[in-house]
């Protein structure tokens, strides 16, 4: 530990920190461009000035690490007014032109502008004019004229997803950001340059004119993409429609990044993908009908002793607690035992690195915790071609799927519900249109996508990562918990039959 | 004093005739148009108001025709009554980067304060002034680009008063590459 002194302060901070991270975590705020923490130091923007004792000239902050004896200050008028006219010479050839500018709301040069700014500029000359709207591939575009220059995305590419896409070309007023000849950027990881970008340069083509970021409200979660699990934060506007994904900072699991794909799984969380309403057949019903309905199906089959007629298909993308409620339900209450998945296990073991950073070859968020919860109620699963064999027998009288949003588990039920007969009777728990569609006579219930769950997961290192969602963008959907809990409720009513029998003792 | 008061419950005679006698002359002059009146035959008359009055919205177009709204938000971020509706494009023109595909104001939920001319950066949304408004369904007091653009009482007279930098840089490297 080393102690320090800001703004005659003192502070016990990390040997060898870096300044302007030591002075965020004890909260005073050096304002930087340049710098990032999961980036080298470049020393470019020169906005992180402070002046250090025992040295006559002002220093940048990002480029001093944590020394015992260190003594700076952040708020003397020497730093206030270089900060100011530094930030004057960026606004030089930047357009302004906010209105239309993605970054507007999150931008820094707002930010810092309206926090150490030169209010009345005193520049008279006319702007550099540079392209606009370039569009480096199908997911960034570029715009140079609002580029500052801080090489954070140049430092990205070569240090973190080592693409070394993004280069500066030309010197002086002439320096622009780019790829060479425009072409379109490589790799997996290309968004996060976007949201290293402190201005409004680097956008990203997905949230293009999408929505003012200052509508947006954000919600923690867990990329449901692969078996990392990255740290996200959502997006969504009023709870009724999410508009992107952006990583949140976990050192263990994902650092500052996230993947390209996995920024896209949001799109089928949103209400034109969603099933919004419960179905039998094509035919909507209100939600408790269905649920009354799917509870009488299964309480006929266990009262004519047919259990091993009821099948169960579900995947690893529900949270511990939801599937802890699911395996209780139907192992512990109804007493089924033919569970079918697909092989967790092998795709535990085959497990790893698919490409150049992070993204794993397990396509699942909760492989892990599925297999936990499993061993817990000692269940075993049968694999999706021993169910196509028995639905094509017709050994299988009842058929409940539990299908998540993702889209390749549609492609999964897609065999499956051409091998099913019609006297199978299929109930599905789906928050997808598409995968109700593929069943047409089935009971389809409207459940809740991955990002509005609340509950934990289990990642590839075994780490319980928890997402907090809770907004509800479907008015009537039901999260898996809630609907197990009205199923059991439903299940235990004594029926009329019942009643009548007691009436007859 | 039995007089008196004889006399104090007769008066109301005397007030009912000085009343029939205010209302008798109204009658007259109204009839016959003499002195001030405060009634006016709308619609034929109309009355005159305020350079400040603020009636329903107009969107202003560009001198060369163009919506002159840049979709920048800010006009439904400051409404206070939420009712105003816009969805962001890219426009088809490669002059202009961003444009409204829909500008939707509810009239219903407005509250005509002009909170949004204040805001707009551009000029693209004023405050009208007309009043006369109505509709036979409340969907149709939702209205779009083409009622707040071109509605035929503004008769053409909502050119945008905001100048935009003479060099576009766009067009010129466009026209470059």
């Amino acid at each position: 530990m080393a102690k320090i002194t800001i703004n005659e302060k003192e502070f016990e901070v990390e040997d060898g920190k870096n300044l302007v991270d030591a002075a965020e975590e004890n909260g005073i705020e050096i304002p930087h461009y340049c710098y990032h923490p999961g980036l080298s130091v470049a020393g470019q923007c020169r906005m992180c000035v402070v002046e250090q004792e025992g040295n006559s000239k002002l220093q940048i902050a990002c480029n001093m690490q944590c020394k015992d004896g260190l003594k700076v200050s952040t708020e003397s008028d020497r730093v206030k007014d270089a900060v100011k006219w530094n930030l004057e010479f960026h606004l030089i050839n930047h357009p302004i032109d906010c209105p239309i500018c993605d970054q507007a709301g999150e931008c820094g040069l707002q930010e810092y502008f309206m926090e150490h700014g030169k209010y009345k500029s005193q520049m008279r000359e006319q702007k550099v004019l540079k392209e606009k709207v370039v569009p480096l591939g199908d997911k960034i575009t570029l715009d140079k004229e609002r580029c500052i220059l801080c090489s954070r995305c140049v430092r990205f590419t070569q240090e973190v997803s080592k693409t070394a896409d993004l280069a500066i070309f030309n010197r002086g007023d002439r320096s622009v950001i780019g790829t060479v000849n425009n072409e379109p950027m490589k790799g997996n990881y290309q968004v996060n340059t976007v949201d290293i970008c402190p201005v409004g340069a680097l956008t990203s083509t997905d949230f293009r004119f999408e929505q003012r970021v200052w509508f947006l409200e954000e919600a923690e979660s867990i990329c449901r993409g692969c078996s990392t699990g990255c740290n996200v934060n959502i997006h969504h506007k009023a709870g009724k429609h999410i508009y992107r994904l952006k990583p949140r900072y976990n050192a263990d699991v994902n650092a500052y990044w996230m993947c390209d794909e996995g920024r896209l799984t949001y799109k089928s969380a949103n209400f034109d993908k969603r099933l919004n309403a419960a179905r039998l057949g094509g035919v909507k019903l209100p939600l408790r009908e269905a649920v009354q309905m799917l509870a009488a199906e299964l309480k006929t089959l266990v009262a004519m002793e047919q259990q091993d007629e009821i099948a169960v298909l579900l995947f690893p993308t529900e949270t511990n607690e939801d599937l802890e409620t699911v395996f209780k339900t139907l192992k512990g209450d109804l007493e089924i035992n033919a569970f079918y998945s697909i092989d967790v296990q092998a795709l535990i073991d085959e497990d790893e690195v698919k490409d150049e950073l992070m993204m794993r070859n397990d396509p699942y968020p909760n492989s892990r915790g599925f297999v936990k919860g499993m061993k817990a109620h000692k269940i075993e699963t049968k694999n999706l071609q021993s169910l196509k064999k028995d639905l094509e027998s017709g050994k299988i009288g009842h058929l409940l799927i539990i299908a998540p949003e993702d889209p390749q588990v549609t492609d999964l039920l897609a065999p499956l519900s051409q091998a099913t007969s019609p006297d199978t009777f299929v109930s599905l728990l789906t928050p997808q249109t598409a995968a109700a569609d593929l069943f047409a006579q089935a009971l389809s219930i409207p459940c809740i996508s991955h990002y509005e769950k609340k509950g934990c997961m289990i990642n590839f290192q075994g780490r319980e990562q928890q997402l907090s969602g809770g907004f509800r963008m479907i008015k009537e959907s039901l999260s898996l918990d809630e609907c197990f809990r009205l199923l059991l409720e439903e299940y235990k009513k004594p029926t009329e039959i019942d009643r009548r029998k007691g009436a007859q003792q | 004093m039995k007089a008196l008061n004889n006399l104090k419950a007769k008066s109301y005679i005397v007030s009912t005739l000085f009343g029939l006698a205010t209302t008798g002359k109204h009658f007259v002059q109204n009839l016959l148009g003499i002195g001030d009146r405060p009634t006016i035959q709308y619609p034929e008359e109309r009355r005159a108001y305020s350079n400040r009055f603020m009636g329903v919205h107009v969107l202003t177009r560009k001198a060369d025709g163009d919506i002159a709204c840049t979709a920048c938000m800010l006009c439904a971020t400051n409404c206070p009554a939420d009712c105003i509706h816009i969805v962001a494009a890219e426009s088809p023109k490669p002059t202009v980067e961003k444009y409204p595909a829909v500008y939707e104001i509810d009239m219903m939920r407005c509250v005509f304060c002009g909170y949004c001319e204040d805001a707009c950066p551009v000029d693209a949304v004023r405050m009208g002034r007309d009043y006369e408004y109505a509709e036979l369904s409340e969907r149709n007091f939702v209205v779009g680009i083409e009622y707040l653009a071109d509605r035929p009482q503004l008769k053409g007279k909502n050119i945008s008063v905001f100048r935009e930098p003479k060099k576009l840089v766009t067009q010129k490297l466009r026209k470059a590459s």
